[in-house]
């Protein structure tokens, strides 16, 4: 069976998060994906433990994602004035609040800072969102295992979702994934 | 406390925490533009919500929900140029429930700001 496909403007994130700062990310994503083709720019998704209704039973999903002209427009800008490494880092912010939206609806999203980092977080759900994205393909698994340890540490002991996003000419991934922090006998969370 | 009380303060926390979002999403897609000096008064924005947040959540009795606030305000207040507010809400996040693992995390964002303090001091 041909795996479900999600399609959508980048911008419409900033209707479905309104009370996020998610203009940067939106013209980040189009800098990022324009390089690689013209709209739109097509993901293979792998969701690992998600439970979805729009997924039901599937382990995958495709994503297409649009964008408008004068989003290329302004990502032409950006592109000039910021570095590979945190451009591709706010793409894959913006393509995980479509996944946070459209396959799993978490709910507000609220944004704490932490160290180095940007933790996201959905109070009511109890859980913790860990992001990441990266434009070289062979980087896309230990990425991956970095951002779910990182998750599992978080603060609150909550269960985490992670979402890593890999840039690619031969191909965008993403690799969705939902995790437990399982509770020990002394109070503490453990992984 | 109050059904009615705790009601109240659990909104205002959510309407505290709605506010503050849209802020610090702002101080950080800034930052990461590499737009800092832009950015300075956004994180002090961020960073004084965020402690009144802690507060609030002190009242209603959610104490490491506080505590991870803190370290929060703390570490907007530490990009926002002000490693003195930084070092004292780290040390009142570390008189909370914390995880070990987020114990030792915030140890170490402590050392590091009172190594800034230090610097300062030297440099004045």
């Amino acid at each position: 069976m041909a795996a479900r496909l999600l399609r959508c403007a980048i911008e419409q994130t900033m209707d479905w998060h309104p009370h996020l700062f998610v203009e940067p990310h939106v013209v980040a994503f189009v800098a990022v994906a324009k390089d690689y083709s013209p709209a739109p720019a097509r993901f293979d998704v792998s969701c690992d433990n998600v439970a979805s209704r729009w997924l039901g039973n599937a382990s995958e999903c495709r994503l297409e994602v649009w964008w408008h002209n004068d989003t290329a427009a302004q990502a032409e800008r950006l592109r000039t004035t910021m570095q590979s490494g945190p451009l591709v880092e706010m793409a894959s912010v913006a393509l995980a609040l479509i996944l946070a939206k459209r396959v799993v609806p978490l709910g507000r999203l609220e944004v704490l800072d932490y160290g180095a980092r940007a933790d996201y977080q959905v109070r009511k759900r109890k859980l913790v969102l860990e992001i990441s994205g990266t434009e070289v393909p062979a980087e896309l698994g230990r990425r991956h295992r970095e951002k779910v340890a990182q998750a599992r540490d978080n603060p609150y002991g909550w269960d985490a979702y992670v979402v890593v996003c890999a840039f690619s000419c031969a191909g965008h991934r993403i690799r969705f994934s939902k995790h437990s922090v399982q509770e020990t006998g002394n109070g503490e969370r453990d992984r | 406390m109050a059904k009615g009380t705790a009601k109240a303060l659990a909104r205002q926390i959510e309407e505290m925490i709605t506010k503050k979002t849209g802020i610090l999403s702002k101080a950080q897609a800034l930052a990461t533009m590499g737009l800092g000096e832009t950015a300075q008064p956004v994180w002090a924005s961020a960073a004084s919500y965020e402690e009144q947040i802690a507060s609030l959540l002190d009242a209603h009795g959610d104490d490491l929900e506080a505590a991870v606030h803190r370290i929060s305000a703390a570490s907007c207040y530490q990009k926002a140029g002000d490693p003195s507010r930084a070092t004292n809400l780290y040390r009142a996040a570390l008189a909370g429930p914390l995880r070990e693992v987020t114990r030792k995390e915030v140890e170490a964002m402590l050392s590091e700001c009172l190594t800034l303090l230090k610097d300062a001091a030297r440099v004045g």
